[in-house]
């Protein structure tokens, strides 16, 4: 037993076949995940959601709503969107 | 070939076509990874689409001043990897498979039978040796590049891949690694 072993087994290791479409379906998942996004906030307007996106924002929205006690509605949307 | 921060910026300007080109450009290397970390060749290519998702999904935050994409790539493969196999076996043993049960001498077995020994005693290892091991051995990853995918220092993934070998060596005794 000697390094030509080892050094085959490692070459072995790096040949196998990929399915031909393997890059196509990475794509489709892609676009059917973007698609989904798309859909689900369809109604939004645009500025509203790229504010909303962000973690900050949604932190804030949380923590303000929840430290005052008194606007509902911020709670509200944060749960709409959130769910 | 076409510099991969031209591609990277076209995809976040909007040309998501263009993210085939790194699929394709690193299909094989992460499926190769996957492969070999996870040891379950049936779902490496399912694993592997969702990494290639999930760099989809993360590449505005990649940082090219950080690092290669490719190693940022492989960083999100290793961490997906791993989850998986904390989801599998969450406790790794680090204990060796028996030899064949023939007790067959080394010198004696045929190259299936140790590339099939050495493939059980890889996945035995524990998860820092295996991905250390993998991704010089396999992935031809510099000592750099393992350092910054693991966090770790360059002397330490040294010491992870000879240990490795050592572990393998033990296993398989007689082979030279």
């Amino acid at each position: 037993m000697n390094n030509r072993h080892y050094d085959k087994w490692v070459t072995s290791k790096s040949e196998f076949t990929i399915s031909d479409n393997f890059a196509d379906e990475v794509m489709q998942k892609i676009s059917q995940q973007d698609n989904d996004t798309s859909k689900k906030y369809s109604k939004i307007p645009g500025f509203l959601l790229s504010i909303y996106n962000t973690r900050l924002a949604k932190a804030g929205i949380f923590i303000t709503a929840a430290m005052l006690g008194v606007s509902r509605v911020l709670l509200i949307i944060y749960l709409v969107f959130e769910l | 070939m076409v510099d991969e921060e031209i591609i990277i910026k076209e995809i976040l300007s909007g040309n998501t076509e263009s993210f085939k080109v790194l699929v394709q450009r690193y299909e094989r290397p992460v499926i190769s990874m996957v492969k070999n970390l996870i040891g379950d060749f049936h779902e490496c290519e399912d694993i592997a689409q969702d990494v290639f998702l999930e760099v989809y999904n993360k590449l505005g935050s990649f940082n090219a001043e950080k690092g290669k994409f490719s190693t940022w790539l492989f960083t999100i493969a290793r961490n997906k990897s791993i989850n998986i196999l904390k989801k599998k076996r969450p406790v790794i043993t680090d204990e060796f498979p028996e030899l064949p049960a023939t007790n067959t001498p080394i010198e004696e077995l045929t190259e299936k039978e140790i590339f099939e020994l050495l493939d059980k005693v890889l996945q035995t290892l524990s998860t820092e040796h295996k991905t250390a091991f993998v991704l010089a051995e396999f992935e031809n990853l510099s000592y750099e590049e393992i350092a910054q995918i693991e966090g770790i220092k360059t002397g330490t993934v040294k010491s992870r891949i000879n240990r490795a070998k050592e572990k393998l060596r033990k296993a398989v005794k007689g082979i030279e690694l």
